[in-house]
């Protein structure tokens, strides 16, 4: 008797989540203008760090064996996931103002998981700059890489995982960012090192860095599983040393223990403050 | 109490309910901070039947947005302290159920989409309680008519003066119709016109519907234009319970008598004219006069021979005490 | 002479006061500042490591490394974005309160961002001096630490461009947040003064290491007056002889911004009041 009762539930969820989406994307229509300043300077933004990654190839002209195009194919997949991500979560963003303001009490009074109706609150198109240049850095890279290769289907079904698995894991960052709000009000600038930081990391290949970096991003904040492992095995780098093959296929499936953790961290949250009473 | 026949079914059970905040104060000099805890409420009972109108009164600090946000399902209350039924239901245990079937409006804060009209907002909170369609139009209509919200429903939220905006506010508060409604502070702000347009859709929402509303507000205007009952609460305890008249009583409430006089009076003769007598002069203020009386004491009539007997009059008043000073002079009486 | 000050004395005092109150902001900004610097700084030792070509480098990797912990220290200094606060203030029409009062405008704000900032950077600086100096030598990242000053006189010669740059960095913090008088959206402009600043002051990619173009493109910009440098200071690439030189360009480019941004207000202002009617 409950399972169908569960799924009408979750299609309402999915239901609302697009409904409110929409709206959202129709309210900030409405600002076109500043919409397309804003697109135009996070595509700056981002242009001058790979700028940036431009000018050091220039200088050192490689990269821990890795060529250019190697790694403009990494920083595209890592920031297309990233941005997604940032556009989602603007609602996590505004936990902050949300709890100083009691407006928070008011998504409590209606009949919505609070995290699904945060998630509606705004799909940020000025914050999907972003996209359009890791979209752009990625495909200059597949073509010079010889997009055959890259993108055989094997390949491009991998990619999309750790895109996907990518999304979920800098989500979930949001989110637990969000539910240290409920203790702190003001927000946690220390997460930034995470979410912020874990993008930054994740844009450079890991073997780069020492142990205890690659431990973090690898097991406990797992972008690094979800993203750099997949394409190295698309590009046939070889990973990080001590991994089995499998690890670098399995990588995107770090992300779910991980948001899971992430939902709990949230609910306790929740929990903490609905007894606390903010 | 007597549960008679014609007792209205409960729509709030509140029995011996505490919640206490636990606040961390940093001692001055040390890094260690103290905890101390502030009772918000203190073992609160008591019961309000379907289809009332209640206003919840009390000074800031008193407990009443706590009650609120523990009957609403925002917050939980103490542990093992009291139990609470609002709608058949305990409000904290299954949120989402709970705020299906009750409405809230939060006077300060808005539960419409700033940059979309109103109506957006209606249908998609429309669609999130999860309202039939061929029940929404109607509902929808309804509302738009009795708060005559048809000159600005397609314009956007930010756009619209105060009193439309707590208009929308209401009508979203209620586009699923639920059997309960929380107002909080909802004419705070506004003008006159508002504010009894406000009034006067909140009685025929009561009637119409049998929607039981509670009330919190520091505006006695609205207490005394809706409110048949009133909950007073201090330091989280109920201090007074029972009808507006009952409250006067309770108070001791005064009458006044407003005297214009055909000219200005000596003041010093004026208070030896009243001096020893039922009546008190309150104020003199060029030919007006003010005087009080307790209507325990001395019957009106009585009263206004004594205040004419001597003077010249052009124009007289007889007023009640202003609710204010009332509800000020119970919350000194009761050291809150 | 006293009363004249007085304002603007009690315009720093008051946002430097109301700057400390977010100790736990900065403390929380300090980590994040730790931990991209770490990041930055193995993301330096790889290149380093990669690199195979047999031309010398423009600066060595302890060099580099240490140029990327300078850009930590100061980061508060560099101004990637308009003064919230008075961005606030022109957002909310508040401004006209400042309007009212006999003051300088430009000056006061101008004061108000340059106390902000001081305080931000005081609060960060010894912090993640006393991390990337003194800490990370002793372990196995010494590679990457924060070498000492190379000379007293660069020392000398980082700390006071890096005082004279803080007015640099106020006014163009003043000048980024005067865009919100042309009510297009803050956000955008902010993020494009973002991405320009921090790239042409050195914070992306260490300044010595770019040639060509860029490099002449970047000698063109002040940016690089309130961060390159100074570090460069510090690293020893200039010494006390190239001091007069930069403190010259610093105060052309500083007389340079805030005559122009105090044109540019008395502009915005006068169609801001006809605008507010």
């Amino acid at each position: 008797m409950k399972e169908p009762e569960a799924r009408n539930q979750l299609s309402h969820y999915i239901f609302m989540y697009r409904r409110m989406a929409a709206l959202s994307i129709r309210s900030q229509w409405r600002y076109r203008k500043s919409l397309l300043l804003s697109i135009a300077a996070q595509f700056l933004i981002i242009g001058v760090e790979f700028l940036g990654l431009f000018l050091l190839f220039q200088r050192f002209n490689n990269f821990q064996g890795w060529t250019l195009p190697q790694m403009a194919f990494l920083y595209g997949t890592v920031n297309i996931a990233f941005a997604i991500a940032d556009a989602l979560a603007y609602g996590f963003d505004q936990m902050g103002p949300l709890l100083k303001t009691g407006n928070f009490d008011r998504l409590l009074v209606r009949p919505l998981p609070a995290v699904l109706q945060l998630l509606g609150m705004e799909i940020t198109i000025r914050r999907s700059g972003r996209i359009f240049l890791g979209l752009a850095t990625f495909s200059w890279a597949a073509w010079r890489l010889g997009a055959a290769t890259v993108l055989a289907p094997a390949s491009l079904l991998l990619l999309a995982l750790a895109m996907l698995a990518g999304v979920l894991v800098f989500l979930s960052l949001f989110l637990v960012q969000a539910a240290f709000t409920f203790v702190t009000i003001e927000g946690l600038e220390f997460m930034n090192a995470f979410t912020y930081g874990g993008q930054q990391t994740a844009s450079y290949p890991l073997s780069a860095y020492r142990k205890f970096m690659q431990v973090l991003f690898v097991a406990f904040i797992p972008i690094g599983s979800c993203i750099y492992l997949p394409v190295c095995l698309v590009l046939q780098k070889s990973g990080l040393p001590g991994l089995p093959d499998w690890a670098h296929v399995a990588g995107p499936l770090a992300a779910l223990p991980f948001m899971a953790a992430a939902l709990l961290a949230w609910r306790s949250g929740q929990r903490w403050y609905s007894s606390s009473g903010g | 109490m007597d549960e008679g026949l014609y007792s209205r079914p409960t729509m709030i059970q509140v029995e011996q309910l505490s919640k206490t905040y636990t606040v961390l104060k940093k001692k001055k000099g040390s890094l260690r901070r103290d905890r101390e805890y502030i009772k918000a409420l203190d073992h609160l009972s008591f019961t309000i039947g379907r289809g009332e109108i209640c206003g919840y009164i009390g000074p800031n600090g008193a407990g009443k947005s706590t009650t609120i946000k523990i009957l609403s399902g925002i917050l939980h209350p103490d542990r093992n302290a009291g139990s609470c039924l609002v709608n058949g239901r305990v409000p904290w245990k299954n949120r989402l159920a709970h705020v299906r079937e009750i409405g809230v409006v939060f006077g300060q804060r808005t539960q419409l989409w700033w940059d979309l009209p109103a109506s957006d907002s209606f249908e998609l909170l429309a669609d999130m309680y999860q309202v039939p369609s061929g029940q929404r139009k109607e509902r929808i209509n309804r509302l738009k008519d009795e708060l005559e919200l048809h000159s600005f429903l397609h314009m956007p939220v930010r756009q619209m003066s105060l009193g439309q905006r707590m208009r929308c506010e209401l009508s979203a508060a209620l586009i699923h119709n639920p059997p309960l409604l929380f107002l909080d502070e909802p004419t705070i702000g506004l003008d006159a016109p508002s504010k009894i347009a406000l009034r006067n859709f909140i009685r025929w929402l009561n009637r119409e519907y049998g929607t039981t509303i509670i009330l919190t507000t520091h505006d006695m205007d609205d207490i005394e234009a809706l409110a048949g009952r009133v909950l007073l609460i201090g330091k989280g305890r109920l201090l007074f319970d029972g009808s507006m008249q009952a409250l006067r009583r309770e108070a001791g409430a005064e009458k006044r008598i407003v005297l214009d006089l055909a000219s200005e009076p000596d003041p010093h003769s004026m208070r030896e004219l009243f001096r020893g007598t039922e009546l008190r002069l309150l104020e003199q203020n060029k030919q007006r006069l003010t005087l009080a009386f307790n209507p325990e004491r001395l019957a009106a009539t009585e009263a206004l021979k004594m205040a004419i007997g001597n003077l010249q009059v052009a124009d007289l008043a007889v007023e009640g005490q202003p609710v204010e000073e009332l509800i000020a002079a119970l919350y000194s009486r009761h050291n809150i | 002479m006293k009363k004249f000050w007085q304002p603007y004395l009690a315009a720093f005092r008051g946002r430097a006061k109301a700057s400390l109150q977010y100790r736990s902001a900065a403390l929380a900004g300090m980590f994040t500042q730790f931990f991209f610097g770490l990041i930055l700084t193995m993301v330096m030792e790889a290149w380093y490591q990669s690199y195979t070509g047999s031309a010398p480098l423009p600066l060595s990797l302890h060099q580099a490394a240490s140029y990327i912990w300078l850009g930590q220290m100061v980061f508060a200094l560099i101004p990637w974005r308009g003064d919230p606060e008075l961005q606030n203030l022109v957002r909310s029409g508040e401004v006209g309160r400042d309007l009212v009062r006999p003051v300088h405008i430009f000056s006061l704000w101008f004061i108000r961002s340059l106390a902000w900032r001081y305080v931000s950077v005081v609060l960060r600086f010894l912090p993640i001096l006393i991390f990337s100096a003194l800490i990370l030598p002793h372990t196995a990242l010494r590679s990457i630490a924060l070498m000492p000053p190379a000379s007293t006189a660069g020392l000398f010669g980082f700390l006071v461009l890096l005082s004279t740059g803080s007015l640099l960095s106020a006014a163009i913090s003043v000048l980024i947040s005067c865009f919100q008088f042309r009510q297009i959206s803050a956000v955008g402009m902010n993020a494009i003064a973002a991405a320009i600043i921090s790239f042409f002051s050195g914070q992306i990619v260490p300044l010595p290491l770019i040639s060509g173009p860029v490099e002449l493109i970047y000698r063109l910009l002040p940016f690089r007056y309130m961060a390159d440098v100074p570090y460069r200071f510090w690293l020893g690439s200039l010494t006390l002889a190239d001091l007069p030189a930069a403190l010259t360009a610093q105060f052309l480019w500083l007389a340079i911004l805030l005559v122009g941004g105090h044109f540019y207000v008395n502009i915005q202002l006068r169609q801001v009041t006809i605008a507010g009617g």
